[in-house]
């Protein structure tokens, strides 16, 4: 029979030939096509002044939260952490958490006692108010006080993974953050593939 | 079956009212599922914790203690250290009181208790709802105790 598709022999040839690390699916949402990293310029938790672009270099994973956070927070930044410790040192080296407190009783100081009750490299970042939000919404997410209980903030939880290039490569859904083996293995790819 | 029946079937097939007999109501997880979903990233799969961050339950004097202060712990949290055996253990215990029912909290401290402490009292469901009605105002993730 003549092939009356070429595209689509093309496209079976081309998927043939992938080589098998791109047949490994994302456990993330992969951000196709990979765009520039939202800037961030905030206050780390030892009062210095921060950019996401001093970063460059690294794996770098965002995620939004607060201290006095009862449960969601220190689940997901334990599991993050198992992540960052499921890697080999070379790699574990390149890897940056960076929490984002949305609270305005959070301070440089409640973010260094915090941090390292996960890990002892986790950044922790504060800011003006508007700073933080404005932050937060070139991300796509959202935060604001939970009416039901009286220090609550309701945030979004998804996390955000970035190149060493500053590239926005892929956004993870909380319930995700378990899956240890699968949340490295996408962080070595954006390691080893920028 | 007429016409009319068959769209009536179809539509109620179609519509979202849980099925009586729905399985996530006759299978609750086990204590052993929620442990690994939910309590695993920290205490580890085999108990043993986090050097530093999580103290192991293998010889744990909580374990062997009130199960009262076990359910405490579960619906309110903690933060802060605790010392076990030489070693300082610097973590967070989440609150788990909007995340978890009374039975799935019986049910993950049974499952705790069975493997670990295996002479221990059980918890029951009534226990753990009652503590959770006397806690209601009571802080989340307390730092001293
Ligand atoms: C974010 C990490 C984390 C997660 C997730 C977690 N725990 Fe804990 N847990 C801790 C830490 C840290 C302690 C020690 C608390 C303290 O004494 O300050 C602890 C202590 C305990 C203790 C007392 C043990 C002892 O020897 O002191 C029990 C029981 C317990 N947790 C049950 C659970 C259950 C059940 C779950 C899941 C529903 C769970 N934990 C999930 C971190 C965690």
């Amino acid at each position: 029979m003549i092939p009356r598709r070429p595209a689509a022999i093309l496209l079976a040839v081309t998927l043939f030939s992938l080589p098998a690390a791109e047949a490994r699916p994302w456990l993330g949402k992969e951000l196709l096509p990979a765009r520039e990293a939202p800037p961030i310029e905030l206050q780390d938790q030892n009062g210095a002044p921060f950019q996401l672009s001093s970063l460059r270099g690294k794996a770098v994973l965002v995620a939004f939260g607060f201290t006095c956070c009862p449960n969601i927070c220190p689940v997901m930044l334990s599991e993050l952490a198992a992540a960052r410790r499921a890697l080999p040192p070379e790699q574990r080296a390149l890897v940056d958490v960076v929490f984002i407190s949305v609270d305005e009783r959070d301070t440089a100081e409640s973010l260094k006692q915090y941090l390292p009750l996960f890990d002892n490299s986790f950044t922790g970042l504060t800011g003006p108010r508007e700073a933080i939000a404005s932050v937060v919404k070139s991300y796509g997410g959202y935060f604001r006080k939970d009416e039901r209980g009286s220090h609550a903030i309701d945030h979004s939880t998804d996390v955000y993974l970035i190149d060493p290039a500053g590239k926005l490569r892929a956004v993870f859904q909380r319930s995700q953050l378990g899956e240890t083996a699968a949340l490295a293995a996408d962080i070595a790819r954006v390691l080893e593939k920028p | 079956m007429t016409r009319p029946l068959a769209i009536a079937a179809a539509l109620a097939a179609v519509s979202c009212k849980p099925s009586p007999k729905s399985p996530l109501e006759v299978v609750p997880l086990s204590g052993a599922d929620i442990y690994s979903m939910r309590c695993s990233v920290c205490h580890q799969q085999d108990g043993g914790g986090i050097p530093g961050n999580c103290p192991p339950f293998q010889n744990s004097p909580r374990l062997a203690g009130q199960p009262s202060e076990l359910i405490h712990l579960v619906l309110q949290g903690r933060r802060g250290e605790v010392v076990r055996n030489g070693e300082t253990y610097n973590g967070i215990m989440p609150a788990w009181r909007d995340e978890l029912s009374d039975d799935q909290i019986a049910a993950v401290l049974n499952y705790i208790l069975e493997t670990w402490q295996p002479g221990a009292a059980r918890v029951s469901t009534a226990e753990v709802s009652a503590a959770r009605a006397a806690t209601e105002n009571a802080p989340l993730l307390p730092q001293d105790g």
